[in-house]
């Protein structure tokens, strides 16, 4: 107990190194567990089913690029289930646009049709009722749904009595069976579920790609094990559909992977963030392990004299590991409060158009284990380098020691090689964090200011999926997009009004594949594929699109006329590279059937997807000849667009009052949400790399302090045979460029690579960005320049007396 | 040369002042060898820093050489302590990861000499104090009387006028410590001003005068 007082004292002794320790290991386990329950919430247990490890996603891929995990037909799903023994059972899904009427405001929600096996598949906990019964995913039978627990609380205020009621569902009544936990769904932001309506024809379907397979592996199997299988099954099915099926193949993944996001982007970007974590721990783990060992160094002598009385090189250790573990302990103390502090602050940072996807999002705490892994590495990283000092230093010959201060003035230059090492590690690391944050923040700000010369701060759009049951034929399509067209051009102030089936920058697409007509078709697998936008004649103007050739849609590409599309010069280029576009006729495979058209214009290549690097070939058809049930509108004013927004809404209204829209934004802040994700991404490595850099600081700042502490007689000594404060400054800063400059060099290197990895990783970044971000690394060179000066300059401006006086 | 008028230091604590240099009037000669004594505490080191010019904050008179280092900043007052001084401590202060050599070339790395003037003039050096054999050797395998003739060989190396000694002695045998006075002795009759701080009555009988300094009040 006493000793433990001692302990504490000698702690309070220098409250600078004492609260620089606690500063470490607060930033460095509060960021890591923080960062890491992000991780856990994003990828490693994105919900609460049982089980969840078992479960895998069909990935399909054409010639071996990725088309996504909605890319099953019926047909392959059921030959899947009836040939794969790898899985103990497997479901099916595909998204479905619903939109609830009745009990309140018309309302569009994401839904998803799936198989009767669905909840007892993906291991889902109902709160209230049941799942499906097998026989439910019939045609005639699947009346029956299954809502999320918000849409319980928010729109039936959850009413207890909510099972056998019904619900109004697409203008159908469905009855409500069950109520399911809102982080055990599965897609997690779906808040309908109902079977899927199958008919003997469904089963047929053999290329009506556009469900999602998912499958839970028996105990033991891989996902190595289940995709060789898997790839067996897929050979059979493709000799015998060539025509359709050829270049298909399917990967498993594990399901986790793609809950946050239909691609690996969102694991990615997780698992870089944990690696950035990781490196800010480690420079936490340095900082304190300095310390440690400039506290036990400049204890030296005292240790000598312990072990002249009489002390075992015991006692010493203990003192020092009683110390270690008294700083090391209050420091993982305050690391606990500093995640969930953390944790906090980062769940408030994410708006709600984000974490939907997200469903553990509002539920995030800190990962018990993950704090005590931190805790374990900083308290180790502490305690063993305090006693592994103290250790080594008792071990040198007492006498020796003792006398070491009499006779000669001790550079310590092993010690300090060493804590200069530990610098330098630290200097690398937040450097290469630094550049990485930097790089990341480029990137998504280049993501996000893509558009900014098409002016989307003056653009109003939203977004209506027309019930298919209330639009079932062409005619009531167009009269609602005519209509609606109509009533955009008549507000006042709207100066350019386009209909668009998907809005670039808004996270949908849709593709289609084509052949050019007059050549030989090639197979499926082989066909180009290109974007598809169906839009009406203003939405070039509106979106600031140059024409290269021919001309832009009109109003005379109406129904019923010659079918006419607009092509970009990707497109162009790739299937004319040497003849004009124009006039050439293509053939659009859609679904099952294809229709003819013929190119009128070329435009410029626009992007239409921030994570992709670079334009893609896109197809641009004209909306009143192909009506979409789609429908996005885009009205652009000169006036305040917040009452555009209010207006257009107004408008969709008027020609459908039971028409629910979402996404009722200004486009800029539509594609600001859209990339809410890499904003957060970005800030979030923008804090760690701020953390690092602090504790970098921190860092050289105390090894400077102790080195001048530490060289006091000798600089005292110095001045005394003549040496000017210039002499004894370029000596220390000497000594402090060894030790940064070694650090910035690493860290510029590993800078350098990284700039190389991610430019071809994230759009908008290039690996010339790293030269000017290098430049932001020299600026931490002058922080640690200063944090180098402020200890030197107590030595300097101490009168040589005091500095003689010291030994 | 060097004469101090009124000279008093003190130290602020909190309201009171503790003098520690009281009316100090001291005039030495060219040539000289003094030694500064009293109890612990009187103020010996610090009438020698004072001397020194490593101790800036004092109120009173200093003339070095007829030059009024009262009136002088601190840039003029290192100028001035590089040519004329050199100084020697009771704990030698040798730089253990230097050879002997090395630690005695070390002062004239701060004046501006040429490296192969340096190196005749530490070999010169070298050569008086008898230690050419052990030049490359470093302090810790020296005896403590050796390092602290490496001290005075620094100390020397840039030919001072005055040597401030600060209980040279003190960590020696007697007869190691015989050694060096005979050392300064011999340097007194070449030329160069000696002042040390001493406890010892025999090494101060090496000198030509002594300063009794009690309480900070010099005594005679
Ligand atoms: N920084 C300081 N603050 C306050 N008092 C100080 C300080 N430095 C020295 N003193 C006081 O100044 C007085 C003179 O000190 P000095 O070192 O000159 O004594 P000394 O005669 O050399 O003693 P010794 O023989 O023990 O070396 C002492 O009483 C000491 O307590
Ligand atoms: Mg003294």
């Amino acid at each position: 107990m006493q000793e433990i007082l001692f302990a504490a004292r000698r702690l309070l002794k220098h409250p600078l190194q004492l609260a620089a320790g606690l500063l470490a290991f607060f930033l460095g386990i509060g960021l890591n567990t923080a960062i890491y329950s992000i991780g856990d919430a994003i990828v490693f247990k994105p919900l609460e089913l049982v089980g969840l490890q078992r479960l895998a996603i069909f990935e399909v891929f054409s010639r071996g690029q990725q088309l996504g995990i909605f890319d099953t037909s019926p047909a392959d799903f059921l030959e899947y289930q009836s040939r794969l023994k790898s899985f103990e059972s497997l479901g099916l899904e595909q998204h479905w646009d619903v939109t609830i009427t009745r009990d309140g405001d018309p309302e569009y929600v994401s839904g998803a049709r799936v198989t009767a096996n669905w909840f007892e598949l993906i291991g889902s906990q109902l709160l209230v009722g049941r799942g499906f019964r097998q026989g439910e995913d019939q045609s005639g039978n699947h009346r029956v749904a299954v809502i999320s627990h918000g849409l319980w609380s928010r729109r039936f205020a959850s009413e207890p009595g909510i099972v056998g009621r019904t619900i109004r569902l697409n203008r159908e009544e469905y009855e409500i069976v069950g109520v399911v936990k809102q982080t055990s769904r599965f897609p997690g932001f779906m808040e309908v579920f109902s079977p899927i309506p199958r008919t003997p024809v469904w089963g047929q379907m053999r290329s009506d790609f556009d469900y999602s397979v998912v499958g839970r592996l028996k105990p033991g199997i891989t996902h190595a094990q289940a995709e060789a299988e898997l790839t067996a099954v897929q050979a059979s099915i493709i000799s015998r559909y060539k025509a359709t099926h050829e270049g298909r193949s399917v990967q498993v993944v594990a399901l986790n992977e793609r809950v946050a996001g239909t691609n690996e982007m969102a694991g990615k970007y997780v698992r870089m963030l944990l690696v950035a974590a990781g490196f800010a721990l480690l420079i936490a783990c340095a900082n304190v392990a300095n310390l440690q060992l400039a506290r036990v160094t400049g204890r030296t002598r005292e240790f000598a004299i312990m072990r002249a009385v009489g002390a075992g090189r015991w006692p010493i250790a203990r003192q020092v590991l009683i110390e270690s573990l008294l700083l090391s302990l209050g420091g993982a103390l305050l690391g606990c409060l500093g995640s969930i502090w953390c944790l906090d602050l980062i769940k408030g940072l994410l708006p709600t158009e984000l974490w939907q996807f997200i469903p553990m999002w509002p539920y995030m705490s800190v990962d018990f284990h993950a704090v005590l892994t931190a805790s374990l590495l900083a308290v180790g990283a502490g305690v063993i380098s305090g006693v592994l000092a103290a250790w080594q230093s008792s071990r040198a010959d007492a006498q020796d020691a003792l006398r070491e201060g009499g006779r000669a003035v001790s550079a310590g230059s092993r010690r300090q090689w060493f804590r200069g090492a530990l610098v330098a590690f630290q200097m690398a690391l937040a450097i290469v964090l630094l550049i990485g944050a930097g790089l990341m923040v480029r990137g998504a700000n280049a993501s996000i200011g893509i558009f900014d010369s098409k002016h989307p701060e003056q653009v109003a759009t939203m977004q209506a999926v027309l019930p298919q049951l209330e639009y079932p034929n062409v005619e009531k399509r167009l009269d609602f997009s005519r209509r609606l067209e109509q009533g955009l051009k008549n507000l006042p102030g709207a100066s350019e009004v386009a209909l668009v089936n998907v809005i670039p920058m808004s996270d949908n697409g849709s593709s289609v594949s084509f052949a050019v007509e007059g050549r030989t078709m090639p197979q499926v697998a082989d066909r180009p594929r290109a974007l598809n936008l169906v839009v009406t004649p203003e939405y070039f103007s509106l979106m600031r699109i140059p024409l290269r050739q021919g001309r832009y849609l009109s109003a005379d590409d109406r129904n019923g006329r010659d079918l006419v599309c607009v092509v970009d010069e990707l497109l162009a280029k790739a299937q004319f590279p040497q003849g004009n576009p124009v006039g050439e006729r293509l053939t659009l495979m859609l679904g099952e059937t294809s229709k003819p058209c013929r190119i009128v214009g070329v435009v410029e290549a626009t992007m239409h997807d921030a994570w992709e690097r670079s334009p893609r070939p896109t197809l641009y058809r004209a909306f009143d000849q192909n009506p979409m049930l789609a429908v996005s509108l885009m009205v652009r004013t000169n006036g305040p667009v917040k009452a555009m927004v209010a207006a257009a809404r107004n408008a969709v209204l008027a020609v459908d009052p039971d028409q629910p829209v979402r996404q009722q934004f200004s486009y800029q802040e539509l594609i600001q949400t859209t990339l809410g994700g890499l904003r957060m991404i970005a800030l979030f490595m923008g804090g760690i790399g701020a953390v690092a850099v602090v504790l970098a600081c921190l860092g050289v700042y105390s090894v400077m302090s102790y080195v001048v502490a530490e060289r006091t007689s000798e600089i005292g000594m110095r001045l005394a045979m003549g040496a000017q404060p210039r002499d004894i400054f370029k000596l220390l800063g000497g000594q402090a460029l060894v030790m940064s400059g070694s650090g910035m060099l690493g860290g510029l290197i590993g800078g350098y690579l990284i700039a190389q990895l991610f430019s071809s990783m994230i759009f908008g970044v290039s690996s010339n960005d790293f030269w000017s971000l290098s430049s932001g690394a020299l600026l931490l060179g002058a922080v640690a320049a200063l944090a180098t000066y402020l200890p030197a300059r107590r030595a300097l401006g101490m009168d040589p007396s005091t500095a003689l006086r010291h030994d | 040369m060097i004469e101090l008028r009124n000279l008093e230091k003190f130290y602020q604590h909190g309201p009171s002042k503790s003098f520690v240099l009281r009316r100090v009037n001291v005039e030495i000669k060219e040539g000289e060898f003094v030694s500064i004594m009293g109890p612990s505490g009187a103020g010996k080191s610090t009438l020698l820093y004072v001397i020194g010019m490593h101790d800036g904050d004092w109120t009173g008179e200093y003339y070095l050489m007829g030059q009024p280092v009262h009136k002088m900043n601190r840039k003029e007052r290192n100028e001035l302590y590089k040519q004329n001084f050199g100084f020697v401590f009771q704990s030698y202060h040798l730089l253990d990861n230097l050879t002997v050599a090395e630690n005695i070339e070390m002062p004239l790395t701060y004046r501006n000499i040429k490296k192969q003037e340096r190196e005749a003039i530490v070999a010169d050096t070298l050569d008086r104090f008898q230690m050419v054999g052990k030049k490359d050797l470093f302090p810790n395998q020296l005896s403590g009387g050796q390092q602290q003739l490496v001290g005075i060989a620094r100390a020397m190396v840039a030919s001072p006028k005055v040597i401030l000694a600060d209980e040279p002695t003190g960590n020696l045998h007697t007869s190691q410590g015989k050694e060096i006075m005979e050392m300064f002795k011999k340097l007194n009759e070449a030329g160069t001003t000696i002042i040390q701080v001493s406890h010892s009555d025999l090494n101060a009988t090496y000198g030509n005068r002594v300063i009794e300094i009690r309480d900070g009040w010099i005594e005679k």
